[in-house]
């Protein structure tokens, strides 16, 4: 029962039916089937599962995302990031990496951070004879880092499903997100030795600090949010929900009053298109909460434990397995969706072997970051593939290099918790 | 040909309704937490029924934008199969996800008029409404959502021949 539930739902998301549909479905086929269920508890585990203050932090980071993004702050960032980083080997991949690290300081999310930053800076690269695919698989690895660097979407997700602090996820993503940028921006600057990458070799922009003082007063703005919402959670001042409405505010006022990019009959739109993003996650959340609750029923923590003890009975083992199986689903299935289907198998798992939830709450989210950038279905390398005009074949050719970075610091964040759990454990009682 | 037209514009009449809804449900989110947040770190007081007016207008808010979603065709879905099909396939395709969401939608709607006849018994801790409040929200949007797939169900045949 609980494995054709699953395999069922698996794949007619993979056929194309959309994902709150499909859940929904199979939630409806699974209450009316399991006796002693009653079909009216499938409403009720839904508004259980969406009536969380903690999950507010979404519809309020999105907000203030749109606010922002209405101002052309990408662009800004883009042009801060040149002066910053242009002059070096591949200047232009280095800008798009940090581009994106900045931008995800105000989306919180991959597929957001590589659409805005691309679509910048794809004609710039390919202006330089930076190869296409190139440009998009630099593009889809570093908006990895929207996910990872706070606040994330993923994170708010994850924190209000697993009972997780939220805040705490955010700190745990810090290090973990810098690692990343240094990463990927070595293994760019690493391809310039290569006789075929000689256009990374051509550097034109002189560093200048006087240009960098010059086009900080554009981006201060964006830079200042991370300060206010990490502030805010490292002094124990803010929760997350309450940085997320800190946010929105701070975010309305600099583009309405400073920016002057938003006026008040864009508002409408605004709060339209946010509401349609939030739901889309949220809307999921909420059938997938009902979902976990018969899984839950049927014993599916039980059943998955029993496999990872066949394999393992320790805790590295384990989370190793626990890894491989988040990174091989969604490397076929959207991620979002297994992440938050597993979410309560996983929260099962760690609370047995005594994990420290934010080193495994990091671990796990950026493992089906990597997955969502892996081929065969890789839907960031789409988003990018797409903006970079290029053939996916083509992207293939060049991704490898930086998913095989991403997974070294993964095993990295793997073999050192101290990477994700030091700052939230200093900060987080 | 007058009633067709008529039905047009009840449809859009509705969409413009909805959208106010969820700019004003937005807009009450928005305002409550920062009401809330003024009066805890300036005031130093708090809101009892704050949170839960936010937490409210939430769950109304995604129902009432599902059905949006779904005519913007913005909910999350993996198109590979489909990228590939041909015209004909995609046809049927999407015929079977239309008639999907108005089956899903109309079941919803039977199953928690259950769920909004207990909640006129309880009352929420905070606000002191009675439940059926919060989940006639489900209801409706519901309700919306069988309505726009009843439209997109009309025009998908319609565009066939």
């Amino acid at each position: 029962m609980i494995a054709g539930l699953f395999i069922a739902l698996l794949l007619l998301i993979l056929i194309g039916i959309p994902v709150y549909l499909v859940i929904g479905i199979i939630c409806v086929a699974g209450f009316f089937l399991i006796p002693d269920v009653t079909l009216s508890l499938f409403p009720q585990k839904i508004f259980a599962t969406t009536d969380s203050f903690s999950l507010l932090a979404l519809p309020y980071f999105i907000l203030a995302g749109e606010l922002m993004a209405k101002g052309g702050m990408s662009r800004k960032l883009v042009a801060f990031a040149e002066t910053l980083v242009g002059h070096l080997r591949g200047g232009l991949g280095h800008a798009s990496i940090l581009a994106c690290m900045a931008f995800a300081n105000i989306t919180g999310s991959a597929a957001a951070s590589t659409s805005a930053i691309g679509s910048i800076l794809i004609e710039p690269m390919s202006e330089k004879k930076y190869k296409r695919g190139f440009s998009a698989s630099i593009l889809a690895t570093a908006g990895i880092v929207g996910s990872i660097i706070p606040p994330s979407m993923v994170m708010i997700v994850y924190g209000s499903m697993a009972g997780v602090s939220i805040g705490g996820l955010f700190l745990a993503g810090i290090i973990p997100g810098v690692l990343i940028v240094i990463g990927l921006m070595v293994t760019v600057y690493l391809h310039s030795f290569f006789p075929s990458f000689a256009e990374l070799r051509e550097t034109t922009i002189k560093f200048s600090i006087k240009k960098v003082f010059q086009t900080l007063p554009r981006v201060w703005v964006a830079l200042l949010a991370p300060v206010i919402i990490l502030g805010g959670i490292l002094g124990g001042i803010f929760t997350a929900t309450e940085a997320g409405i800190v946010t929105c505010l701070y975010s309305f006022i600099v583009s309405a009053f400073i920016y002057r990019s938003v006026k008040l009959r864009d508002i409408p739109g605004i709060l339209i298109s946010a509401a349609v993003t939030t739901t889309i996650v949220v809307g999921i959340i909420g059938v997938a909460g009902a979902f976990g609750w018969l899984l839950t029923y049927l014993d599916f923590n039980e059943s998955i434990l029993k496999l990872l003890l066949v394999f393992s009975g320790n805790q590295t083992m384990t989370l190793i397995l626990l890894v491989l199986i988040m990174l091989i689903l969604t490397m076929f299935v959207e991620s979002l969706a297994i992440l938050i289907i597993m979410i309560p198998v996983i929260v099962y798992i760690g609370n047995l072997f005594g994990f420290d939830p934010y080193y495994l709450g990091l671990v796990v989210i950026m493992a089906t970051q990597i997955g969502a950038t892996t081929p065969p279905v890789a839907v960031v390398l789409f988003v990018a593939t797409s903006i970079a005009k290029t053939s996916y074949e083509e992207t293939l050719r060049y991704c490898v290099p930086f998913i095989l970075t991403l997974i070294l610091i993964l095993i990295v964040i793997i073999a050192l918790p101290a990477l994700s759990s030091w700052i939230p454990g200093v900060f987080i009682k | 040909m007058t009633a067709k037209l008529l039905v047009g514009k009840c449809y859009h009449l509705l969409d413009d309704l909805i959208k106010y809804a969820i700019v004003i449900v937005f807009l009450v989110m928005v305002l409550t937490g920062t009401a809330q947040v003024f009066n805890r770190y300036i005031l130093n007081q708090s809101l009892s029924w704050g949170e839960e007016l936010q937490k409210f207008s939430h769950i109304w808010l995604i129902f009432l934008t599902i059905p949006l979603a779904y005519k913007n065709r913005a909910h999350l879905g993996m198109n590979l199969f489909y990228r590939k099909m041909s015209k004909q396939s995609r046809f049927i395709f999407d015929l079977i996800i239309h008639l999907l969401w108005l089956a899903f939608g109309t079941v919803m709607i039977l199953i928690t008029t259950d769920l909004v006849h207990i909640g006129s018994l309880q009352n929420s801790p905070g606000l002191g409404i009675k439940m059926s409040w919060v989940y006639s929200g489900i209801i409706i949007g519901n309700f919306y959502l069988v309505l726009t797939a009843l439209r997109n169900l009309v025009s998908h045949l319609g565009s066939a021949s």
